[in-house]
């Protein structure tokens, strides 16, 4: 191709080709320069062409061949013998032909082409050379992406998405919708989604756009039908339901937490119980957990959809703790309550208020008047008329007053272009107002509406100067015009005068401007005279029954008597602090927590606190302190260029944090762990570890100034602080920490605890004819470093799952369960783990993806969490003499152990 | 008659002991430091008598950790970042295994604490001898005697 250089210019020659596959038209070359070729050549491939424009296709095939004859290479030549076969239906032919090319692009694609529908597989392979031979081209990917589609979704999804990486203009939209219905169908429908959103969102005009959101729309509805697939709700046996009635119990009687707990047990062992999680949801409401709450509730509503009750729970939770974002929801929620129980009133009159703050008038009036057609509470009742009434209240019309007598002192002209200039105001025309006011003010120089109108005027353009002046016009026709006094005082005020803003102010209160005693009386506040303030207050609420002043006069009264009672109170406050200000000091920092009190109140912060003291080991001692002994020896010796090494090395250098600046920032994120679980630590004055390293690390902040500037003289001195703090860090704080690690209990794991297990699940009312638990292995206890509650419930659940399906599937004599322990050494590493495999000889298949799918059937989702808390791992393996094994491993706790 | 220092290869992901180990034990010691564990691997041939090894790698990025994190997020239920995790807090112990799978026979030390592990010190010892450890907070002096040990010069 490069040889003859040719210039290839695309030609939308489709239609005089008309036994030509549309399809085909990429292969519609037409040649316009063959440079470098023999002038006989030429004549032979521009017949050739030719006689294809004319829908000659035999004898455009013979004279492609001619051209063939004389450069066996010539790609337009091949293209075009491979075109005209095609066209005569010789489809093996023209493959054959295109074969002959296979690394020249357009040859590679024209086959590509043809090759789609007759053998996927090769089109699917010369798709692929395509992506190689043309580089960066999007079209290759795409067409991958729709060959792929019905067998190998992933795949397609994949080469789609290479598609739409490379692409300039948009998409085609049947490919997306191709790609995402082969997910869809292959049962990935969040794949599916997630392809249609992200393209959607990108490209929202695109063509063909519609279809894909109504694969969308379909998507969504099935995600939804899955989970109602779920419903089916069990009904609870009488022993739990017992329990779940003490649950209830306790949280009426404010143990929330312990109810909690309780009912989540309770799922977790009926996990088709809709009444159990609808109890748990009700419980977390009251506890204020409002995300469980609501996905308790949600449980509840999938498992039994014909229950308004927690329709209604579920929607009041989204309307009243969303902030009203989910209002639509809240609103379907309880629409669905209301459809499965129409005459619920107090509902009914909650969503009518709903509807109403969500700003849809017609559907609350509808709402507000079937609660009024029930049997509404006295309150909703009353509610419901006033709402009805504000809905439906019509704008009143317009105030009409008659033109009040001309004044003998003002000419009707005056008064005219006065009324125009007000008109004007209104509409929001500054400049024509003030025109018409000038006019009036031309024709009665004293006419005091007109002046107040400019003055406001001016006002409004920023020019207050102006308007004080005249407002003094208009006081001096009437010096006791309570209007202007107030607003002339107020400008005062805003123009920073406060003497001139009061005098006015109080002429205007005197003259019988009420709104005037508030403004004094706020001057004073601000200026810290509450005693006047108060009395200017009283003032202003003995004369002013209402108005725009009066809340804010109210607010200002709250605050004046704040600061009173605060005065009241101050000295002896003052007086109070001093004496127990150092008390309440010293006690502040010797109350509080320790980490071991942090530990043995919530467990959980265990694995927090030891990595942040293990931190301590590693980034503080380890790394820094530990030279202190040996920059000590070096002083010793009289090597003064060790100290200001250790300058660097203790407190940082460059950008790099200090030892000191290190420490403080475990303790500060020690402290961050405590606060996360309401516990104020006292780490730095009480705490027996922490409380001496800091108070080394200080010492050692403190060696600062004599380690960069060392005392030839001193330095013995220096070097014994040093080692002494070496001494509290390295060995007593080093030491102290290592012990500390160890102090959270570890559980010994042996089989007498498996078989404690296993009799108690055994032994559940719901469990008939489960089989004895076998336990192998556990002759030696082992160490695992977890919470025992947890352990108890993973071991439980996990047996517990493994009777179920066996009582389910198997014939009572083929139902076997059982628990083997045994050690296993990573073969890198050393570690040893703890694996206990939880068999079973239920034939059902049982899955990696179904335990990390937390599946919250069988109650493996609540076993794969507790393993997932405390470190371990879990899989599903086969099992020799078994149907399968869930198998779980713990790190080994030998360090805690030894 | 002065003796040739012994040669150190300090396989680490900061310079922390390189830099404090060179400061202290310079003159009978050569420190040289590798970054990661394919540069340990690219260098352990160049007449070193000890490597020491550091434990924790956190400062490296995952592509410079040895160690499959594909298979060891299998092995972690898929959680790539609890395998990332472990390769970092393990990679001594996988440079050294790959170090021996490399022919690597040099006697290793550790610059971690198994004082209180013996059964993982045991399972080490017994897969990649010859092998020590230093405590944390081993002193330059102790450090200085395990290296001289080790290389045959004690």
């Amino acid at each position: 191709m490069n040889r003859i250089g040719l210039l290839l210019a695309l030609a939308s020659a489709v239609g005089a080709r008309q036994a030509q596959p549309p399809d085909l038209a990429v292969a519609g070359t037409l040649p316009l320069e063959l440079e470098g070729t023999s002038p006989a050549l030429k004549a032979v491939v521009t017949e050739a062409w030719r006689a294809e424009q004319a829908g000659q296709w035999e004898k455009a095939a013979a004279g492609w061949r001619l051209a063939l004859l004389r450069d066996p290479a010539l790609v337009p030549a091949v293209l075009g013998l491979g075109r005209a076969l095609a066209a005569l239906g010789d489809t093996a032919g023209a493959d054959a032909a295109w074969a002959a090319l296979p690394n020249e692009p357009d040859v590679v694609r024209a086959r590509a082409v043809l090759l789609e529908e007759r053998d996927p597989a090769t089109a699917l392979a010369l798709w692929r050379r395509l992506q190689t031979l043309d580089l960066g081209s999007a079209e290759p990917y795409r067409r991958e992406a729709c060959l792929l589609a019905a067998t190998d979704p992933v795949g397609a999804e994949h080469a789609l998405e290479r598609y739409l990486d490379l692409l300039d203009g948009e998409p085609d939209g049947d490919s997306v919708l191709r790609v995402a219905s082969g997910l869809k169908d292959a049962g990935d429908r969040d794949a599916a989604a997630r392809l249609v959103a992200r393209v959607l969102e990108r490209w929202p005009a695109l063509e063909g756009g519609a279809r894909l959101q109504t694969l969308a729309d379909r998507i969504s509805v099935e995600n939804e039908a899955s989970r109602l697939a779920l419903g089916g709700g069990e009904p609870l046996g009488s022993g739990l339901r017992q329990g779940m009635e003490e649950a209830r119990g306790l949280a009426a009687s404010g143990h929330l937490d312990e109810a909690t707990e309780r009912l989540r047990d309770l799922v977790a062992r009926a996990p088709r119980s809709a009444e159990a999680w609808a109890s748990l949801g009700e419980v977390q409401i009251a506890a204020g957990r409002v995300a469980e709450a609501e996905r308790s509730l949600a449980a509840a509503v999938l498992l039994a959809p014909e229950e308004p009750t927690w329709h209604a729970d579920l929607g009041l939770l989204l309307a009243d703790r969303y902030g009203g974002r989910r209002n639509d929801e809240a609103i379907r929620e309880l629409r669905t309550a209301l459809g499965l129980r129409p005459g619920w009133t107090a509902i009914q009159c909650r969503l009518a208020r709903i509807l109403q703050h969500s700003g849809e008038p017609a559907a609350a009036r509808e709402a507000w008047r079937a609660c009024l057609d029930g049997a509404p509470a006295p309150s909703d009742a009353e509610e419901a008329r006033q709402a009805l009434a504000d809905l439906e209240r019509r704008s009143p019309a317009p105030v009409i007053l008659p033109d009040s007598r001309p004044g003998a002192e003002l000419p009707e002209e005056a008064r005219w272009h006065y009324r125009v200039a007000r008109v004007y105001r209104q509409r929001g025309d500054a400049g024509a107002a003030r025109a018409e006011a000038e006019e009036a003010l031309a024709l009665a120089p004293a006419y005091t509406d007109a002046l107040l109108l400019l003055a406001a005027l001016d006002v409004e353009a920023g020019r207050p100067q102006d308007a004080l002046a005249r407002y003094r016009r208009c006081l001096a026709e009437d010096p006791d015009d309570p209007r202007i006094l107030l607003a002339a005082g107020e400008l005062e005020r805003a123009l920073g005068h406060p003497e001139e803003a009061d005098a006015l102010l109080r002429r205007g209160a005197e003259a019988g401007a009420s709104e005037a005693w508030y403004l004094l009386a706020a001057v004073a506040a601000e200026e810290g005279r509450p005693r006047e303030a108060r009395a200017l207050l009283d003032a202003f609420f003995a004369r002013s029954p209402g108005g725009l002043a009066r809340e804010p006069a109210l607010a200002l009264a709250e605050r004046v008597d704040r600061a009173l009672w605060g005065r009241r109170v101050a000295f002896a406050a003052g007086l109070a602090l001093l004496l127990v200000g150092p008390l309440a000091w010293w006690l502040r920092r010797r109350t509080g927590a320790t980490l071991v009190d942090l530990i043995e109140r919530i467990p959980d912060a265990y694995h927090d606190v030891a990595g942040i003291l293990a931190g301590i080991r590693h980034e503080v001692l380890k790394h820094r302190t530990t030279v202190l002994p040996s920059i000590a020896e070096r002083l010793e010796r009289g090597d003064l260029t060790a100290a200001s090494w250790a300058v660097g090395a203790l407190f940082g250098e460059a950008e790099e944090p200090g030892v000191q600046q290190r420490f403080d920032t475990y303790l500060a994120d020690l402290e961050a762990v405590g606060r996360r679980h309401r516990v104020r630590l006292a780490l730095r004055h009480r705490d027996p570890v922490i409380g001496p390293m800091h108070r080394a690390m200080t010492r050692l902040g403190a060696l600062r100034g004599a380690l960069e500037r060392p005392d030839p003289a001193r330095v013995q001195g220096l070097a014994r602080t040093l080692r002494e703090v070496s001494r509290v860090l390295n060995e007593d704080g080093y030491a102290a920490l290592g012990r500390l690690l160890r102090r959270v209990s570890v559980l010994e794991v042996d089989a007498d605890l498996l078989q404690a297990v296993g009799r108690r699940v055994a032994a559940e009312p719901g469990l008939v004819d489960a089989p004895a638990v076998e336990v192998e292995g556990g002759e030696e206890a082992v160490p695992v470093r977890v919470f025992p509650r947890d352990f108890e419930e993973i071991a439980a659940n996990l047996i517990r799952n493994a009777i179920g399906a066996v009582v389910e599937e198997c014939p009572p004599e083929a139902r076997r369960v059982g628990v083997a322990m045994g050690l296993e050494v990573d073969p890198v590493t050393g570690h040893e783990v703890l694996a206990l495999r939880f068999r079973d000889s239920a034939p059902s298949p049982l899955a990696d993806a179904i335990l990390s799918g937390r599946g919250i059937d069988r109650g493996l989702g609540l076993a794969a969490d507790r393993i997932a808390r405390n470190r371990g791992v879990v899989h599903v393996e086969p099992e020799p003499g078994w149907a399968k094994a869930v198998v779980v491993r713990f790190p080994r706790a030998e360090e805690e152990a030894s | 008659m002065t003796r040739d220092p012994i040669r150190v290869l300090v396989v680490e992901d900061g310079e922390e002991y390189t830099r404090t180990l060179g400061r202290f034990l310079a003159g009978p010691f050569v420190f040289t430091r590798a970054g990661s564990g394919s540069e340990a691997l690219a260098r352990w041939r160049e007449g070193f008598e000890v490597v020491v090894l550091d434990m924790r790698f956190d400062r490296v990025p995952a592509e410079a950790l040895l160690g499959d994190l594909d298979a060891m997020a299998g092995r972690f239920s898929g959680d790539r970042a609890r395998a990332r995790t472990f390769l970092e807090e393990n990679q001594g112990a996988f440079v050294l295994a790959a170090l021996r799978a490399d022919g690597c026979r040099l006697p290793a030390v550790f610059s971690h604490d198994f004082s209180a592990q013996p059964r993982r010190w045991a399972h080490l010892e017994r897969l990649h001898a010859p092998v020590d450890f230093l405590a944390d907070n081993a002193t330059p002096g102790q450090v200085s005697a395990c290296l001289e040990r080790l290389a045959g010069r004690g």
